[in-house]
């Protein structure tokens, strides 16, 4: 059987990989929207999202060690059956492309509002659409080496934006601390939770490290890097902002709009914009080759390669129809965009992991060798 | 593969670079091409209420950059330059509409090059638009995403209009001599002027009201008097100044040090035109004025602080100067000293005494002598702590100053009393901020200043007259 992916990437590549999907979002929209639900309590809650988003690299770890060297789609189809498997990979497939036009979208919204204001949507999704199809089609090797150029300057730049604003800080402003108790916080804390369960992707790419016992590892430290970046702009912009602020403004990019050091470092959201946007495009293509790679995996084919630029155009084209405005998309991702990634981020690999055990598949099960999924035509 | 079929390959070769082609598109961003030569670059903002009462009329101060290239370069000869040609550096357009956008928008209208609000750095408000309410200016500002949040937001004495035909001497624009005073206004420490950022976050934190900053007219004549303390400046009628009074009442006219130039709402084309000699007319030419603050209660502005009331607030915020403190010393009190500020750190607290929220000051001060005027030898031991003593009083004085007028009289909690005690007592404040519009007049503060002089400056003993 032909693989359908030959290249290889280190354990590294992988979690810094997966470093840049995490903190493309959640460190660009996540802060002001969880600002907005619980105020100055917002760290708190990402903490707490953040730790409960750990059971997906647990789950995939511990799947990965009964079913070395098979991708997520693969494992569903092995412990559940072909037809059950496929079509529970069909779902998972649409959610990939589903949550990837989310992004897209939130991306165009962003560019659209602040960027390019009368340049329409469609323009910006879809030249967008055709720059990931490229990369994607590149592959896993190049997404990665490309990340590891974009990461270091994403995070440095970001850093260095939070300690350039500093001084502004009012740390005042993260006090009193649990105003209105524990109850909102945890409830808030869903949504950072979906958004670094995003994790989820590891599991399509277990196949493709050069060390497949690293799972676990690898799963954890890209969940808990994020936080050294994601924390800073959280609390930082309340402490910039004040909590209301913070709550209203759509992108922590509001942020390096406001500094003012020495009278001549000032304007310079240009270049924390540019990178942002750097950060998103690892972040699209990564999950639009992931997508691509599942359906291949799937439903038989040979290559992925051939399914990038389609896919991509999909995407874009979802992108738009999904939300009819920037109110909707902001009530999706508030209202059910935790419950729905959570659903799948850890309810697709517990299921396979209660399938493998109850049937006792995999290394340490009764019936020891691994097969290779989707030899289906 | 290679040789073979050599025609495949090279279709997708050229399809390849047909696509690398069509990617250098989405490189140039044409779409919202904006080129620097097709722009309007506003430097400072007026928003006023129109006077029908029901518009709004946003004025427009641009810089015109032919003006400003000869106007830049040498210090001396091009600020020489600019104050001769005043009013040539820049174009004053005014807008009318039914909201603020609709008013900005229309400036295009007269504006062969598009208007852009990247570059505004410093935002007027006219008195009356404030008194009826500034949310609908900070709610304009922060949708738009040209208005940055490094934009100074002011209250005029008067309308706003009036303040951005003034024309600086010192600099070709309005916006650049304010960026100047604000900056300098530390070493005299009687301005309160602050960013869009932080008066939305004092407008929208719970426990604290907005404080901006307060902008007047002047003639070139009228020097501000420092030392006379406490100046006349204060709004007049403090205690009627509740915010209910109706707003058709022309209050600038009233307004008597602004006066002189043409600060009336009309008075200004209206004035150019009259039968003044050219002499006198440039020596009345207005400057603008930057001290004191203004004082709101939920958006409307409900009065001022002097200069001693606003020396009072930065100190009891925390706002670093370097300015002066005047004090009475020697035996009947009679002989004048200054000090010079050189830091001082201020820490606050508000406690619950028996449910009953009371707040502590406390200020560590730090300065030098600067001035002595009068025998007064600072050699002498114990003269400097006898100096220290006054030092301190002088300081709590300013604060006492400020919390008269800003807790007593305006009873707007713009020291954020409240929100000291949300962050302290997050439980209790759910209780008391019910009415804490009551309670916050009656909160109890008390102040303690540490005065430490640590030099005299480059002489030691004051000049012996023989």
């Amino acid at each position: 059987m032909k693989l359908v992916e030959g290249g290889r990437i280190s354990e590294r590549q992988a979690t810094l990989l997966l470093v840049t999907t995490l903190i493309a979002t959640s460190g660009m929209f996540l802060p002001p929207l969880i600002t907005s639900l619980v105020g100055q309590d917002s760290w708190m809650a990402m903490c707490i999202g953040t730790a409960a988003a750990l059971a997906v690299p647990v789950l995939l770890g511990a799947l990965a060690a009964r079913h070395p060297g098979l991708s997520l789609v693969q494992i569903a189809e092995l412990v559940l059956g072909k037809v059950p498997g496929k079509t529970l990979s069909a779902f998972f497939i649409f959610w990939l492309i589903h949550v990837n036009a989310i992004v897209v979208r939130e991306m165009a919204d962003y560019v659209t509002t602040n960027v390019l204001e009368e340049t329409p949507l469609q323009v910006v999704t879809g030249l967008f659409a055709v720059n990931v199809a490229i990369l994607a089609v590149l592959g896993l090797e190049v997404i990665a080496r490309s990340n590891e150029v974009i990461l270091p300057i994403t995070a440095v730049m970001l850093l260095t934006v939070t300690a350039l604003l500093a001084k502004d800080f009012h740390p005042e402003h993260l006090a009193p601390v649990l105003e209105h108790g524990w109850r909102p916080i945890l409830q808030a804390s869903v949504v950072p939770a979906a958004f670094q369960g995003e994790i989820l992707l590891l599991g399509m790419i277990m196949p493709a490290l050069e060390r497949r016992d690293r799972i676990l590892r690898i799963g954890l430290w890209a969940c808990l890097l994020p936080l050294l970046i994601i924390l800073p702009l959280t609390a930082g912009s309340v402490m910039l902002f004040g909590p209301e602020e913070a709550g209203r403004i759509t992108s922590t990019v509001e942020m390096p709009r406001t500094i003012q050091v020495a009278e001549f470092v000032e304007r310079v959201e240009a270049l924390p914009i540019a990178i942002l946007l750097a950060g998103l495009f690892v972040k699209i293509a990564f999950f639009l080759y992931v997508a691509i790679l599942a359906t291949a995996q799937v439903s038989g084919l040979s290559d992925y390669r051939p399914l990038a630029f389609s896919v991509a155009a999909a995407t874009s084209a979802l992108s738009i129809g999904l939300f009819g405005d920037v109110v909707e998309l902001l009530h999706f991702i508030e209202r059910l965009w935790g419950p729905y990634g959570l659903t799948v981020e850890i309810g697709f690999p517990l299921l396979l992991l209660l399938a493998s055990l109850a049937r006792g598949l995999g290394k340490g099960g009764r019936r020891g060798a691994p097969v290779k999924g989707g030899e289906a035509g | 593969m290679r040789a073979g079929a050599a025609g495949r390959p090279s279709i997708r070769l050229l399809a390849r670079a047909g696509l690398l082609l069509a990617l250098t598109l989405a490189v140039s961003g044409c779409w919202d091409r904006r080129e620097i030569e097709t722009l309007a670059f506003v430097m400072t903002l007026g928003i006023d209420r129109a006077s029908d009462g029901r518009n709004y009329t946003v004025t427009a101060s641009i810089a015109l950059p032919r003006q400003l290239r000869g106007g830049g370069g040498e210090g001396g000869g091009g600020t020489a330059q600019a104050g001769g040609g005043a009013g040539t550096s820049r174009w004053l357009v005014t807008g009318t509409g039914e909201t603020i956008f609709e008013a900005w928008r229309s400036i295009q209208e007269s504006s062969s090059r598009r208007i852009t609000g990247a570059h505004v750095q410093l935002i007027v408000i006219g008195e009356e638009l404030c008194r009826q309410g500034v949310a609908p200016v900070e709610e304009f500002l922060d949708r738009d995403r040209d208005f940055r949040r490094t934009i100074n937001l002011i209250v005029a004495e008067g309308p706003a209009q009036a303040i951005l035909e003034a024309t600086p001497q010192l600099e070709p624009l309005l916006a650049l001599s304010f960026r100047g005073i604000k900056k300098w206004n530390r070493t005299v420490g009687t301005a309160w002027i602050a960013t869009t950022r932080v008066e939305r976050d004092m407008m929208a934190s719970e426990g604290q009201e907005l404080a901006c900053g307060r902008i007047r007219l002047t003639s070139a004549k009228e020097v501000p008097r420092l030392a006379d303390f406490p100046t006349p400046d204060e709004f007049p009628g403090g205690e009627e100044a509740r915010g209910q009074q109706p707003p058709e009442e022309d209050r600038p006219r009233e307004q008597k040090p602004g006066s002189g130039g043409p600060s009336g709402a009309a008075g200004g084309q209206a004035k150019v035109g009259a039968a003044t000699p050219p002499a006198e007319e440039a020596r009345k030419k207005p400057e603008i004025l930057i001290a004191g603050g203004s004082v709101f209660k939920r958006d409307r502005l409900v009065g001022w602080m002097n200069r001693r009331e606003t020396r009072g607030f930065l100190l009891i915020q925390n706002q670093p100067f370097i300015g002066p403190i005047v004090v009475r010393a020697g035996k009947d009190r009679r002989i004048r000293v200054s000090l010079e500020t050189t830091h001082f750190r201020t820490r606050r607290r508000v406690l619950l005494r028996n449910g009953r929220p009371a707040a502590e000051v406390e200020v560590r001060w730090q300065g030098n002598v600067a001035e002595a005027m009068g025998n007064f030898n600072l050699t002498d031991t114990g003269k400097l702590a006898e100096l220290e003593r006054l030092t301190a009083e002088a300081i709590r004085d300013d604060m006492r100053a400020c919390l008269s007028r800003v807790q007593k009289d305006l009873k707007s909690d713009v020291i954020g009393i409240g929100a000291s005690l949300r962050r302290a007592y997050p439980q209790e404040w759910q209780r008391l901020k019910q009415d804490w519009d009551r309670v916050y007049p009656e909160v109890p503060v008390t102040i303690r200043v540490r005065a430490k002089l640590r030099r005299v400056g480059v002489v030691t003993r004051p000049l012996k007259m023989e």
